[in-house]
């Protein structure tokens, strides 16, 4: 925990002050999540923002402030997840799109001079999103929280109330899914260029 | 071949597991910028008030709708009582008051024979035969 329990207790009471506390303890750690959920940082603010809004309507609905860590990121994925529906456009995972943006890291990697860091980081933020794509926002969520944020099972468990083996099947086909995108993407581009070029194929 | 497969699946996984990481190392934690507590506060403050302004909102409507609906009623309504009743005498003074001379010529140009007459003022018995 961040944050004393009389804190969260106090906050749940009505006291704006506490709230605060409880928002600045919490907010780096919720806006990282909320970024990696999403993958548009201009957005980041926004839904985390929608977050602590929909904690502060129903914060008086926490049973106990030990619960509250959870509850938090339960709060957190549906934002993002609202977010991603409002947002998801149907885009097919092409792989057109997977080779521009390969080759994207590719100069980023190769180039270093001609492109900066912030480049590479859009490509790979746009590499994964793009094959995240490929399943359903709500496993999107779920295996960016295990793989990414590396929330353990029994935390994915408190979190969306499901037994451990619903939630192992579930991520287990959502990561074959997304593994499948990624080799498809790896096997176009090798046919589309012979020599090896470092970027999808070759993350290291 | 199974095996070649089996590596390249193990190679797959390991460069997903990378490119996780990068993906990670790509979205670090980030602070928010210094107007974000006022904006929260403002949509709170907001949120505050959308209840109360949405209860008056449709207090209003309904008050609205009840009173055009009763204006309705009373105009389908209203009417009908003011207007006098359709029948002002019994049906039987209407009988005896008609004119029953062109019922007893209408009776006397129908020539049906006798039989069928009696057939028809006669009453069923059921026998089809």
């Amino acid at each position: 925990m961040l944050i004393e329990f009389d804190v969260i207790e106090r906050a749940r009471t009505g006291d704006n002050a506490a709230f605060n506390q409880v928002v600045q303890a919490y907010r780096k750690r919720i806006l990282g999540t909320i970024a990696r959920l999403i993958g548009r940082p201009e957005d980041v603010e926004d839904v985390g923002q929608e977050v602590f809004l929909r904690l502060y309507y129903s914060l008086d609905q926490l049973r106990t402030a030990e619960v509250f860590e959870p509850w938090l990121y339960r709060l957190t994925v549906n934002a993002a997840y609202d977010y991603l529906r409002r947002q998801r456009r149907r885009r097919e995972s092409r792989m057109s799109d997977l080779s521009e943006q390969q080759v994207m890291m590719a100069d980023a990697s190769a180039g270093g001079k001609q492109r900066t860091e912030e480049v590479r980081r859009t490509g790979i933020r746009e590499l994964v999103q793009s094959l995240l794509g490929n399943v359903s926002p709500e496993d999107q969520m779920l295996l960016t929280l295990k793989e990414v944020e590396g929330l353990s099972l029994k935390e994915l468990e408190k979190i969306y109330n499901i037994n451990e083996n619903a939630l192992k099947v579930r991520l287990f086909r959502a990561r074959q899914r997304v593994l499948k995108a990624y080799e498809a993407g790896v096997a176009e581009r090798n046919s589309a260029q012979p020599s090896p070029a470092p970027g999808l194929g070759d993350v290291k | 071949m199974k095996e070649m497969q089996n590596h390249s699946g193990a190679t797959g996984e390991h460069r997903l597991d990378a490119l996780f990481a990068q993906y990670r190392a790509a979205c670090p934690d980030q602070d928010a910028s210094s107007n974000f507590m006022p904006q929260l506060w403002q949509k709170i403050d907001a949120g505050r008030k959308v209840p109360a302004f949405l209860f008056r909102r449709w207090a209003k409507v309904c008050a609205f709708a009840t009173a055009a609906s009763a204006l309705f009623i009373s105009t389908l309504l209203i009417p009908s009582y003011q207007r006098g009743p359709v029948y002002e005498t019994h049906y039987v003074d209407v009988l005896f008051n008609a004119d029953s001379k062109e019922d007893a010529v209408v009776l006397s140009e129908v020539t049906l024979p006798r039989v069928i007459l009696q057939e028809a003022i006669a009453p069923h018995t059921g026998d089809w035969e």
